[in-house]
């Protein structure tokens, strides 16, 4: 009875052992299908979107410096950071300014790329003019907010936090330009009428005289642009200048895209200015050096080493030996399907990860054939504890190679405890009581 | 007596090894991989699927074994191959060779030598640094729960001089051997980290 137990469980671990290395295929429209979802591989082993950006020739050399360089280098990292971005790396060229993005290839990317050279400026400018009025230092930073009417209509708004200076010149712009939205509006309507009353044949020289008077009343129009787009404003208070973002409507998918252009800008102008011009040169997905072929030597080479710590095992511990081999092997084949449906990026670090766990599971191995007391086994877990909380803490790190050793730690360490609890601790019951 | 000058000994070893760890680190820095280097590519459009490994044995007999073979977008028809030095003569007999396997209109003088910059070590490693001090404060924190009636002292002093020092060893080693820095430190230095805590756990209880 307790061989057809140990044999069920061997037979248990060959088709686990089937499954996560051969797979499960079925037929789907006339052809066979691996059923079995495959490995997610990081950047650095999959490859990723290489991003190449030059100074712009148009830049004056005077702003050609070493530190203005540094300075978009370390824009484009905050601006990254805000986006999320989890797996990137920045080189800067301090000869000649060019810059070189490496970032993970996935559904954000080009995103990513777009933010990496559009312009955040926020000014205010006479109309057909380039006469600056508010520039873009004089803004402390952006945050975007909506309201709802009791039509159920939606607007959205950006509001810019000027700095003492910014709120200086703010007054002095309102006082000489036409600035708001309903104020540019009754001036480019009165416009469109004079050019009507101009048009007319019939000559009239007072009502000619009455047109030139109104002319030199007319202030002029100052227009904020935002990102090279022209915006309404609504609302100036003390510090804040309020700016609509889009109309206002009860429809959800325009209210969602004027959010997204308004989230879009608060990150462009809050992420830093760029001192310099850059443009794109490059755009390339890059695939990695690492081909599959080394990936294979390297898991061949972990496969022979466990293969001989196997025959070491058979050789000290006989039959007990060859069980715990078996069972390795099962847990090896639990650890590679739990990866590939957990979501976990492989990177190297991962790789690392996947070795460590092997090596503790093995310990732990050696511990169950050396029939280990309770206190032995606490002492072990004691001792564990430091790998723990490592793995802990780089799960919940931002960047994707740490999060990728701490997420297969975790799980390898969570397999270690279950699987030996229930398989190889079975395994070796079994066999010392038939 | 024997164990105090065994000790003795071992301590001068490590000593002198992060010693000249750190004078080859002080005059010559460490040795990169090539990928992080300041170097040179080329990128050849071969207007179709490239076989890599043909391509890395035709860039291993022309640049030497120091080079870097990537292929690029997603049908692979394209390749860039870079090296710490790329010459005129090297680039215009990586074309030939691979003429002589792919048909394609991209001559040797089209293909210009782009200088790659380099990428700093802080560059690479800076998003490291606040996730391993996280997990240090709380690994220490952690042994001094458990081994309070060992002394204090005692565990603070195994539990942070033991990884530092393994670490100082573990760069020092890399340094004069001149081991590539690259995508594989943090692996080895996660996993001597974990080692040396292991180690320490150990000491304190005997």
């Amino acid at each position: 009875m307790k061989t057809i137990k140990i044999i069920t469980i061997i037979l248990a671990i060959i088709l686990i052992t089937m499954i996560a290395f051969g797979g499960v295929y079925i037929r789907t429209q006339n052809r066979m299908e691996n059923k079995v979802k495959s490995y997610d591989f990081g950047r650095e082993i999959k490859g990723g979107r290489i991003v190449e950006l030059k100074v712009n020739d148009e830049n004056n050399e005077e702003i050609r410096t070493q530190e203005n360089y540094e300075i978009v280098k370390k824009t484009i990292e905050q601006r990254l950071k805000n986006l999320g971005a989890q797996d990137y790396t920045i080189s800067l060229n301090t000869t000649d300014g060019t810059i070189v993005v490496e970032l993970e290839e996935n559904s954000n990317t080009d995103t990513y790329v777009y933010f990496l050279t559009a312009d955040g400026k926020v000014q205010i400018k006479e109309e057909d003019s380039e006469n600056e009025l508010l520039s873009d230092e004089m803004v402390k930073k952006t945050t975007y907010t909506y309201t709802a009417n009791a039509e159920g209509e939606y607007q959205v708004y950006m509001e810019l936090y000027l700095t003492e200076e910014g709120q200086a010149k703010i007054e002095e712009i309102k006082n000489n330009y036409a600035i708001f939205e309903d104020e540019v509006e009754e001036i480019e309507a009165s416009r469109e009428d004079e050019e009507e009353t101009e048009n007319e044949e019939t000559e009239n020289v007072e009502t000619t005289e009455q047109t030139e008077e109104n002319n030199e009343e007319t202030r002029k129009i100052a227009k904020l642009t935002i990102a090279g787009s022209e915006y309404s404003i609504d609302k100036i208070e003390k510090d804040v200048i309020r700016v609509k973002i889009g109309d206002e409507t009860s429809n959800t998918t325009y209210v969602n895209n004027y959010i997204n252009i308004a989230i879009e800008l608060a990150l462009l102008t809050n992420s830093g200015k760029y001192p310099i011009e850059y443009e794109m040169e490059n755009n390339r997905l890059v695939y990695s050096d690492i081909t599959n072929k080394q990936l294979l030597y390297f898991a061949i080479s972990v496969a022979a080493v466990i293969f001989i710590i196997f025959i070491a095992l058979i050789i000290q511990y006989k039959m007990k030996g060859l069980l715990v081999s078996l069972s390795y092997i099962g847990f090896i084949s639990i650890l590679l399907l739990v990866l590939r449906y957990a979501n976990v990026s492989i990177s190297i670090e991962g790789i690392g990860a996947i070795v460590v766990t092997l090596i503790i599971n093995f310990i732990v191995n050696k511990a169950l054939l050396e029939g280990a007391t309770h206190t032995e086994y606490k002492n072990v877990l004691l001792k564990l504890m430091p790998v723990i909380i490592i793995s802990l803490v780089f799960s919940f790190a931002k960047w994707s190679n740490l999060s990728s050793f701490g997420m297969i730690m975790f799980w390898g360490l969570l397999i270690i405890v279950i699987y030996n609890l229930a398989v190889t601790k079975t395994l070796l019951k079994l066999k010392e009581s038939k | 007596m024997k164990q105090k000058s065994k000790n003795i000994i071992l301590i001068a070893i490590i000593g002198l090894i992060i010693i000249a760890g750190i004078t080859v680190i002080s005059v010559w820095g460490f040795n990169k991989e090539l990928r992080y280097s300041e170097s040179k590519k080329i990128e050849i459009y071969v207007e179709q699927q490239v076989d890599v490994e043909l391509v890395k044995s035709i860039a291993d007999e022309v640049l030497g074994m120091h080079n870097m073979v990537q292929t690029i977008e997603i049908y692979r028809d394209m390749v860039t191959i870079r090296a710490i030095d790329i010459t005129e003569e090297q680039r215009n007999t990586i074309i030939n060779k691979l003429k002589e396997n792919y048909e394609f209109e991209q001559t040797a003088e089209e293909t210009d030598i782009v200088i790659v910059p380099v990428t700093r070590i802080r560059d690479m490693y800076k998003q490291y640094i606040m996730p391993f001090v996280i997990s240090a404060i709380l690994v220490v924190a952690y042994t001094l729960v458990i081994y309070y009636k060992k002394g204090i002292l005692k565990v603070l002093r195994n539990v942070i001089l033991i990884p530092i020092i393994a670490e100082l060893l573990l760069l020092s080693w890399m340094a004069i051997v001149r081991f590539p820095i690259g995508r594989i430190t943090p692996v080895f230095i996660i996993l001597v980290y974990i080692a040396s805590v292991w180690y320490a756990m150990n000491r304190i209880e005997k």
